[in-house]
């Protein structure tokens, strides 16, 4: 998303559950932190695949940034996929990609089988 | 604020004599019409103006910024004119699209321009196709069946025309394969046009959509794709017994939109999500998604999330095989915490993508 995009609609995501009263995590309200904690450990469980990480930068937008150390900000969920094709220079990510599939897959089986 | 109507249809369909009557039709509210075309039938009754299509993407600007800038500019002039009383006052803007026109980037046009959002709440959009045509034009022609997918209402126009006793049937499940659950209803000569098509909200007519749909399908069936001859089109829906983690759902289609979005024609349907207690009704038109409604309980007692997906050229198994590998992400979550949390460390030595990443030598002026 460009920088306009991303500013203008910086406010209320459909993404979003902190603020809303029916979503609740274990009995108690979303917090709108520990919403972003979790989103950035997905978002980094996912990405970890293509060698690119995402922070929280400071409770307003997340910094995604790539191993060369390039970094950009965005400000909301749907931003970050816009930095993630500029930071991986030429190569696409993409959800239906098998091999990162198979690596999402090959994460969680290897977890249950250790557990 | 005000509210739109997209009408849609293809070539020939009857949406400008349908429009015509419903203007003419009593107790409908005093409306503006914007169209995409010259129709061959005339608009009587109302501040008419006209627009030739014409895009604009803001510069450094991704798919989400294209706005129909002509609609855009229209709308304004309408609004002025209406402001310094050159034009009648109205509150309903219906926008008539061209036959060949895709819908999408008019729906976007409505999230994406500030002058439309802040003015216009669109309610619906609404798709005509002729009754004795319909089945044929939807197999050839892409635009046709990418109308009706958008669409949240499908009228069958010209039924006087067809035979006595020809079944209507075959053009209805047709209907449905395209867009499964779509509320369908037929425009008969002599009998008003039903209003609350119009006028409802999307919102509603996806909740009663997808009421409809769940009624009608098996939760225990295996994915059934569909598939429209000749136009890549496709419809399919996914069935999930275990809760969706809504963070994960979002990670996952967010990136699937901006991937594929102008593939992902429209995702719908009902959802039981991890962090809510009633099922939640989900839709998405490309790109556009509506704030998700939460109900208090389910239509029936099978409490399973059923998404329903009208895609072009995507693969169904790679859609619910990816979908379901995000929200597995969760369960093992908490074992990666660590790891997930925080940078990774990646320097000298380490490879990335099995490729050696290098820390960059300090220049020779340097040391």
């Amino acid at each position: 998303m460009c920088g306009l995009c991303a500013a203008l609609n910086a406010g209320r995501a459909w993404t979003d559950a902190a603020g809303r009263p029916q979503f609740s995590r274990a009995g108690s309200p979303i917090r709108a932190s520990d919403e972003r904690d979790r989103l950035v450990r997905l978002a980094n469980g996912v990405l970890q695949h293509y060698g690119l990480t995402v922070s929280d930068w400071g409770g307003g937008s997340y910094m995604v940034a790539n191993p060369a150390g390039q970094n950009e900000n965005v400000y909301a969920l749907a931003g970050i996929w816009e930095s993630v094709d500029a930071l991986l220079n030429g190569q696409t990510a993409d959800p239906l990609d098998e091999a990162l599939i198979e690596s999402l897959e090959g994460l969680v089986s290897a977890r249950r089988t250790d557990a | 604020m005000r509210e739109a109507t997209i009408l849609t249809g293809f070539l020939g369909s009857g949406k400008t004599t349908l429009l015509n009557r419903l203007l003419t039709q009593q107790g409908f509210p005093p409306s503006a019409v914007l169209v995409n075309e010259f129709g061959e039938v005339g608009i009587d009754n109302a501040l008419l103006r006209f627009s030739t299509e014409r895009v604009a993407v803001l510069a450094n600007g991704c798919i989400c910024c294209a706005v129909r800038e002509d609609v855009e500019e229209a709308v304004r002039l309408l609004v002025e004119q209406e402001t310094s009383g050159e034009a009648p006052p109205f509150e309903h803007l219906f926008i008539e699209t061209s036959g060949l026109a895709d819908p999408a980037r008019l729906i976007q046009t409505f999230s994406a321009s500030p002058v439309l959002r802040s003015r216009f709440k669109l309610r619906s959009v609404v798709a005509t196709v002729d009754a004795t045509l319909g089945a044929a034009t939807l197999n050839r022609f892409a635009e046709a069946a990418r109308q009706v997918a958008l669409a949240d209402t499908v009228i069958l126009t010209k039924t006087d025309l067809l035979d006595a006793g020809t079944s209507m049937d075959p053009l209805l499940h047709q209907i449905q394969a395209v867009n499964p659950g779509v509320r369908t209803t037929m425009a008969q000569h002599h009998v008003p046009v039903d209003m609350q098509h119009f006028l409802n909200e999307s919102g509603t007519a996806t909740r009663d959509t997808a009421f409809r749909f769940l009624r009608g399908s098996s939760a225990q069936g295996r994915m059934k794709v569909t598939h429209l001859l000749d136009t890549g089109i496709s419809s399919f829906c996914l069935t999930l017994s275990e809760a969706i983690d809504w963070t994960a759902f979002g990670i996952w289609l967010t990136w699937l939109l901006h991937r594929h979005g102008s593939s992902v024609l429209r995702v719908k349907g009902l959802l039981k999500v991890a962090q809510c207690d009633g099922p939640v009704v989900f839709h998405a038109v490309q790109h556009m998604v509506y704030p998700p409604e939460h109900l208090d309980r389910w239509p029936t007692e099978d409490e399973t999330s059923r998404l329903v997906f009208i895609v072009k050229d995507l693969d169904s198994a790679l859609v619910e095989r990816s979908l379901r590998a995000f929200n597995s992400l969760t369960t093992v979550e908490a074992s990666y915490a660590r790891e997930w949390s925080r940078h990774k460390d990646i320097g000298a030595g380490s490879t990335v993508r099995g490729r050696p990443v290098r820390r960059p030598s300090t220049p020779r002026w340097m040391r």
